[in-house]
């Protein structure tokens, strides 16, 4: 009797070790923020060169539905992220659409390809042209989707952020004529710079993170540039 | 995400199958049984909670002063700070050892939790089950009424990016009356 007692408790303990997981039921949002999807800024310093003075902020881009708080955060991992074999790259990673980040026990995705933004990921297409008056002048701007892939665990993460959009004016009085190639260059670095700092924050606020945190640094970098979403 | 929810209904299945067979099974064998009600604290994540324990038991005597025994313990976790309200529900098997007027015992555990929760960086409410360990003591101090405590200690994790690791805290300590059946 107790001999057969004992293997049902064994079995019980057995399965439910195995079968140890959680889920998270309907939304979730950031620590401290209540129920409220805050877009408060995060605030951080930056690391790219910041021009001084005072420079124009260019004409006002047309408006444009803004939805910055209405960006969903992630609540669980997603399953399809799940790896097909361990540290795998695969082909989503490297190739100046995704971000990168690896850990000295799986390096290999990041040694190869470009671990970081390209340039040509930031299509920026004029939208109001610049009429050569004034101390600036017209506006261009770019939508792109950024994509993460986190290779720090047996169990690597990928995700793609919601659209944004980068406007910058067609020229300002500090740095003057504002190229298609320069506002994407800078915004590369600056995404790129970005996705490295925030590379051990959650999936669920990385993103959130990224675009808030990007648009606090973009107007230092480029005067009168901005991040929206989408 | 169905997959996941098909992990946790087959555990929490499993488990409640398992458990009502042994309730069954071995409460018309036990040698003793136990209930009450335990107050104390819980903590997983960022947030520590009010415990809200009743709670029951049943002991077989294997031999000489060596108990072998079986403990379920339903935490309800008031709201606090606008939250709502949490079960976290924990089941324990044990080897212990018992005098007359004292059992220790100690062994693992299972929990199942629907709980309100913050992590680091999210808060949310969760779901899911967690294996563990757990350590009780019962002292009996006037006839069959006592005083028991109960600490356990549960790994939390799963694709909750809520509580997606760590560890669930949960001491209790209150009244408990008990029934000797042989």
């Amino acid at each position: 009797m107790n001999a057969i007692r004992t293997l049902l408790w064994l079995g019980v303990i057995a399965s439910v070790v195995i079968s140890a997981c959680n889920y998270t039921v309907g939304e979730c949002y950031p620590r401290g923020e209540g129920a409220s999807y805050s877009t408060e800024g995060v605030g951080s310093g930056g690391g790219i060169i910041i021009p001084t003075g005072v420079g124009g902020f260019g004409e006002a881009p047309p408006k444009q539905p803004q939805s910055g708080t209405s960006q969903s955060i992630e609540c669980n991992s997603d399953e399809s992220n799940e790896p097909e074999s361990e540290c795998n790259a695969g082909d989503a990673v490297s190739d100046g659409t995704t971000f990168t980040i690896c850990t000295e026990a799986c390096k290999a995705p990041c040694e190869t390809g470009v671990n970081g933004y390209s340039a040509s990921l930031f299509k920026f297409a004029t939208v109001v042209a610049d009429d050569g008056t004034g101390k600036a002048g017209g506006w261009q701007q770019a939508s792109v989707v950024l994509r993460v892939a986190r290779w720090t665990s047996w169990t690597p993460e990928s995700w793609s952020c919601p659209q944004m959009t980068i406007g910058m004016p067609l020229r300002n009085e500090l740095q003057g004529k504002i190229s298609a190639e320069m506002a994407a260059s800078v915004s590369a670095q600056l995404a790129t710079q970005v996705s490295g700092e925030l590379k051990d924050i959650p999936q669920g606020v990385f993103c959130f993170r990224l675009k808030e945190e990007m648009n606090n640094r973009i107007g230092k970098i480029i005067f009168g540039a901005t991040v929206k979403s989408p | 995400m169905g997959r996941v929810y098909d992990q946790v209904y087959r555990a929490f299945l499993s488990f409640c199958m398992a458990l009502i067979t042994l309730v069954i099974s071995t409460l018309a064998s036990a040698t003793e049984l136990s209930g009450g009600m335990s107050v104390g604290g819980f903590q997983v994540g960022t947030i520590p909670s009010l415990a809200l324990s009743p709670h029951f038991g049943a002991s077989w005597h294997v031999k000489h002063n060596l108990v072998f025994a079986f403990h379920n313990l339903c935490s309800l976790l008031p709201p606090l700070g606008g939250a709502e309200l949490g079960v976290f529900n924990k089941t324990s098997m044990a080897i212990g050892y018992a005098m007359e007027k004292a059992t220790f015992s100690i062994g693992p555990a299972f929990s199942f939790y629907y709980i309100p929760a913050c992590g680091l960086n999210l808060c949310g409410r969760v779901v899911g089950v967690a294996p563990g360990a757990n350590a009780q003591t019962e002292m009996y101090i006037a006839g069959p009424l006592g005083i028991s405590m109960n600490a356990n200690v549960h790994w939390v994790g799963g694709r909750s990016l809520v509580l997606p690791g760590g560890v669930a805290v949960m001491i209790v300590a209150g009244p408990v009356f008990r029934w000797r059946v042989q």
